[in-house]
């Protein structure tokens, strides 16, 4: 059921060039790192302003900056080429993305931004998906570069070195910008009420000031800086689909080593990784974001709020009510053990289509309880559980046709890789919180696919490990289902069992209230591990699992749209009880397979569903209905 | 503790201040808002780390150790503003506290319903919460989620027990009830108590030894006599406007 996007490539046209020499090199790349900086600082400091007035991960930011590329694309090509045209035309865009960005704030974000978080990063990511198929309509599915004037090919000569002419104008205009926006936030009254308002929303608000008019205004900001961001980009690379996940992905690596909120932070974050980037193309070029996670993480573990942040105000957990975990009532037991039973017969009765499609769901079904095991009682809300998924489909395949193993220690490997390398990774995420801890989990899910599709030698890149079916006595479909079906089923009971044994009841005092957990001797951060680990452990033998099943492996295993499939699952189910990842990964299953039977436009329509869904129940699913129930039961 | 320091930027929030606590006493620790009293709390359980100066439990040295670290050699503690644990019920608050203190919590299969459940009821009979036992947390009144934090606090079985205004938001006979309970406890098992609290008349009613903070300094110590007797306190007090509720 992966969404799987269209794999993408970062364009960067450094990675061909004749390697001149050794010393002027390093200069010609210092530059071009300087400038791919540059165009990185735009987007994520329009991302950090957002965030810092209204409080939201604006995940549809990468989008903004897609439209910006094509809009860039279909003005510039229409414009003479002069540069003093080309300027024009950058304006006309930022302009243009500028008003898109202040119209989707005024008909859409403007109501929701009393919702969850979680449930506002799932609402921007459904504007994505909208975006990109309309997008694909209007511009078609194809890459558009930009036909270059002279003035854009011409050379400086620095050192001996041709330079990129419009490298430099690159380069200056980071600082440029820096330098407005420094002038805009301190020397205007505008400006003065957006510093205020990152500093305290409700003071500002008691204080008489127009709220809406501020976020709208600051959101037309934020996304002018996107598509600017795009459209600077063009001349070297080329207005295509991919942009808006790639970018993204950038810009919050950029947020958070710079600092939530900080734009100075952001300045000096987009030049350390446009650098290190454009160096590790040179350097190691099957691991250049393998190298911006290194960094990241190094940064992180100095300064755990980035660079130039400052610890977030509000702590986990607080402000939010969480609703009790409780044991399931008789009927919905009964309910199930008749499910169970029903699972456990249908082979006999049903065609090959329909058991593929249980198989599907039985596999869902494990990795949205996996996931809901860290976002409920773990309080951590991952935005790249597919990172888990996808390293244990990879060690599945990779135990059978790597290294030669039969089915099962395939089956024992997956978990097991997957556990070990979300405990590495976890060790800098527990102690996150929000959407700091989102951000992260995301970025680091793209950097495990990129590692996976620049691992060509290993993982056979975008053509995926074929051939990884499972041991001869299960390769009958139906024994495998069955297979499926107890590991699936005996993974999330036991899941549901940790939750109310000791250790999950120490998990979700942690949530609670770590304050209070840490006064009563609990060590909330290993806790939290521990739990991140379990969940990356069974998400990793989902995914193991998955691998026998298509029998094959593909990086799409690890696309940011599985790791929102889980969500969007857990959310649809309900976040209270164990019962909900189950029913959301039957029901969410079902649907997205009748979804890609009925229609070529499924990510529009997800993406309106998912915009709908918020809209209409602000506070989730569940939660709309637990609200009601209890409305119902007092009346 | 002695010689205790704190600044937060330039100020001192906390200077030279030293006192001790008696197993089986009750010692109040009052001043005027910003007096440094959270402060001092915040250090004695490690929650922030003093900038000078030594804190010894029994005579081991806990200086600077981590809350966690404080609470497992037996520091437990109630906070300004309540926590707890809301989405579980008030019987599994206390349960959690208990499965802490025998450091049962690394169990990943039995399940915990039935751990320490009769020791979780009779510390929850005792501050008068049985009948709320299976509602959650998230749902009480605050007098009665004081007093589950209070239980929360004891199932740590402390030495030393640190109350930061713990009659706050409550009745009065509430009030006198709770810090009844307090002396049956400090009596009963030497069990030493260290309170803040603004109500006058509970610090004057209940506490064996009161300490005066003013502007991070001790300014005064003694029973309640003594306290009442200083002039630099009747300065501090009255000075900034709080009457000394009656007396």
């Amino acid at each position: 059921m992966s969404m799987a996007l269209p794999p993408c490539r970062r364009t960067k046209r450094c990675g061909s060039c004749a390697p001149p020499e050794p010393v002027s090199a390093l200069l010609v790349q210092l530059l071009s790192g300087l400038s791919g900086a540059s165009s990185l600082f735009l987007v994520a400091a329009g991302l950090t302003v957002i965030f810092g007035v209204t409080r939201v991960v604006n995940f549809s930011h990468g989008s903004l900056t897609m439209l910006g590329a094509y809009l860039g694309w279909s003005i510039l090509t229409r414009l003479p080429r002069g540069p003093e045209y080309f300027v024009l035309g950058i304006v006309l865009t930022a302009l243009a993305t500028a008003g898109i960005g202040a119209l989707i704030e005024m008909l859409l974000l403007r109501r929701i931004y009393r919702a969850p978080e979680l449930l506002q990063l799932l609402f921007t990511f459904g504007i994505v998906l909208v975006v990109q198929d309309a997008a694909q309509f209007l511009w078609g599915p194809n890459d558009l570069p930009l036909p270059r004037a002279p003035w854009l090919r011409s050379f400086v000569t620095i050192a001996g070195e041709r330079v990129p002419f419009y490298d430099l104008v690159l380069i200056g205009i980071g600082p440029l910008v820096l330098a407005a926006l420094w002038l805009l936030f301190t020397r205007t009254r505008w400006g003065t009420l957006v510093r205020a308002a990152t500093q305290d929303r409700e003071m500002v608000a008691a204080l008489g000031v127009d709220q809406r008019r501020l976020f709208t205004t600051v959101f037309a900001l934020g996304a002018g800086l996107a598509g600017m961001g795009g459209a600077l980009a063009l001349p070297d690379a080329s207005a295509n689909l991919q942009i808006d996940l790639n970018i993204i992905t950038d810009a919050f690596v950029v947020v958070v080593v710079g600092g939530l909120g900080s734009l100075p932070g952001a300045f000096l974050a987009s030049l350390l990784i446009g650098v290190l980037q454009s160096f590790g193309i040179v350097l190691f070029p099957q691991a250049t974001l393998v190298l911006v996670f290194v960094i990241m993480a190094a940064v992180l573990v100095v300064r755990p709020n980035g660079l130039l942040g400052r610890a977030p105000a509000v702590a986990r957990g607080a402000g939010q009510g969480f609703a009790a975990i409780r044991p399931a009532v008789p009927l919905l037991l009964r309910l199930g053990a008749a499910a169970l039973v029903l699972a456990v017969l249908a082979p006999l009765a049903v065609g090959p289509f329909v058991l593929s499609v249980m198989t599907e769901m039985l596999i869902a079904m494990l990795f949205a309880a996996s996931l809901h095991f860290m976002m409920g009682p773990g309080g951590m809300a991952s935005f790249g559980h597919a990172a888990w998924f996808g390293i244990g489909a990879y060690a599945a395949a990779f135990a059978v046709k790597g290294l030669a193993l039969g089915m099962g220690a395939g089956l024992l490997l997956a978990p097991l890789l997957a556990g070990v390398a979300a405990a590495l990774f976890g060790w800098f995420v527990v102690r996150l919180s929000g959407v700091y801890l989102a951000m992260l989990t995301l970025a680091f899910a793209q950097i495990v696919w990129a590692a996976m599709f620049q691992a060509v030698e290993i993982t056979g890149g975008d053509n995926g490990v074929l051939g990884v079916w499972p041991a001869p006595w299960a390769a009958d479909r139906r024994v495998f289902y069955w297979l499926v079906l107890a590991l699936c089923v005996g993974a999330t009971l036991l899941l549901r069992r940790v939750l109310y044994a000791p250790f999950g009841y120490a998990l979700r005092a942690s949530r609670d209230s770590e304050l209070r957990a840490e006064a009563i001797g609990l060590d909330t951060t290993l806790l939290r591990l521990a739990a991140f680990t379990l969940a990356g452990a069974a998400a990793g033998l989902a995914g193991g699992l998955a691998a026998f099943s298509k029998g094959s492996v593909f990086p799409g295993f690890i696309s940011i749209s599985r790791s929102v499939d889980g969500l969007l699952m857990v959310l649809l189910g309900g976040v209270q009880s164990m019962a909900g990842p189950v029913v959301g990964a039957v029901a969410y299953t079902g649907l997205f397979d009748l979804l890609l039977l009925a229609t070529d436009q499924w990510r529009a329509m997800l993406g309106l569903a998912i915009i709908v869904l918020v809209l209409v129940f602000p506070q989730g699913i569940a939660g709309s209905i637990h609200r009601l129930w209890l409305r119902g039961r007092e009346a | 503790m002695a010689g205790l320091h704190k600044s937060f930027g330039g100020v001192r929030a906390v200077e030279d201040v030293s006192f001790e606590v008696a197993a089986g006493e009750m010692l109040a620790l009052i001043g005027p808002n910003g007096a440094g009293k959270s402060t001092c709390f915040n250090m004695l359980n490690g929650q922030i780390r003093p900038d000078g100066g030594s804190i010894r439990l029994a005579g081991h040295d806990i200086t600077g150790q981590k809350p966690r670290r404080v609470a497992r050699q037996g520091v437990g503690r109630t906070f300004q503003i309540t926590a707890t644990f809301a989405s579980m019920t008030v019987r599994e608050n206390v349960q959690v506290a208990l499965l802490a203190h025998h450091r049962r919590i690394w169990r990943f299969l039995r399940p915990a319903g039935g751990e320490f459940r009769a020791e979780a009821e009779a510390l929850l009979e005792r501050l008068d919460l049985l009948p709320q036992a299976e509602r959650a947390a998230g749902i009480l009144a605050y007098g009665d989620l004081k007093r589950l934090e209070l239980a929360v606090a004891l199932a740590g079985a402390p030495r030393l027990l640190l109350m930061d205004e713990p009659t706050a938001g409550m009745a009065p006979a509430e009030r006198v009830a709770l810090m009844r309970l307090a002396r049956t406890l400090a009596t009963g098992t030497g069990l030493a108590i260290l309170f803040t609290e603004h109500d006058m008349d509970v610090v004057f009613g209940s506490a064996d030894r009161i300490l005066v903070l003013n502007r991070g300094v001790l300014i005064a110590a003694g029973n309640a006599d003594t306290i009442r007797a200083d002039p630099g306190v009747r300065e501090v007090y009255l000075g900034s406007g709080v009457t000394t509720g009656g007396h």
